[in-house]
């Protein structure tokens, strides 16, 4: 059984129907213009533990869900 | 194979709350894609059902789906092989989600089930109802 992502107008659905998108976030202490654009463009974070990520339901209602993830243990928070 | 049949339908984006209380003709079947997406058929005649209420609806003359209604035994079956997910119980019910692998909606009836796909994937999907 594949993981579970709570949409709320769909109901729990496989991942697999499902598009990952990444909330891009730059550091507040990254001030320059120019360097946070290199930062959300390149420094992508890989946070071990709840992170905050949005997923697409492509099969489903064609939305966006955000959910907070636990990377460890893939369980949704 | 089953022939899928190109539905000809409005698809309206809107405010929830002013499709939740929109005042769709009884002899039509109005689906909830979304919060704010509402798909009709037949196409509406009306449309100001709408637009009274939210000046920047948007409705658009929906061509790009395809369905199939089948006998509630045999879909029954056939979602038994092919829906990883819990179909709800209550009827009539939406319900839209993979099914063989294939974005579909269905909209439930104590009798008889109809199938919605993208249409270009109705031949896909009337192979798979086959196998
Ligand atoms: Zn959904």
């Amino acid at each position: 059984m594949s993981i579970q992502i709570p949409c709320p107008h769909c109901g729990p659905r496989p991942i697999e129907e499902f598009a990952f998108g990444e909330i891009l976030a730059v550091p507040d202490q990254i001030t320059d213009p120019d360097e946070r654009d290199i930062d959300r463009a390149f420094m992508h974070n890989n946070p071990e533990g709840p992170q905050r990520e949005a997923w697409f339901h492509t099969y489903g209602c064609r939305r966006w869900v955000t959910l907070t993830r636990d990377t460890r243990t893939d369980q949704i928070i | 194979m089953p022939a899928l049949k190109r539905i000809a339908a409005t698809r309206i984006v809107a405010q929830p709350q002013v499709l939740d209380s929109a005042d769709v003709p009884q002899s039509s079947l109005a689906l909830r894609f979304a919060a704010d997406e509402l798909f009709v058929t037949p196409p509406l005649q009306d449309e100001t059902i709408i637009t009274a209420h939210d000046p920047h609806a948007i409705l658009i003359r929906e061509g790009g789906f395809a369905g199939i209604w089948l006998p509630a035994e045999e879909a029954a079956l056939f979602l038994a092989r092919n829906c990883e997910w819990e179909i709800p119980n209550g009827r009539p019910a939406f319900a839209q989600g993979a099914v063989a692998s294939i974005p579909t909606k269905l909209w439930l009836e104590d009798e008889q089930v109809l199938f919605i796909v993208p249409a270009p994937y109705a031949h896909d999907f009337a192979e798979r109802m086959q196998d």
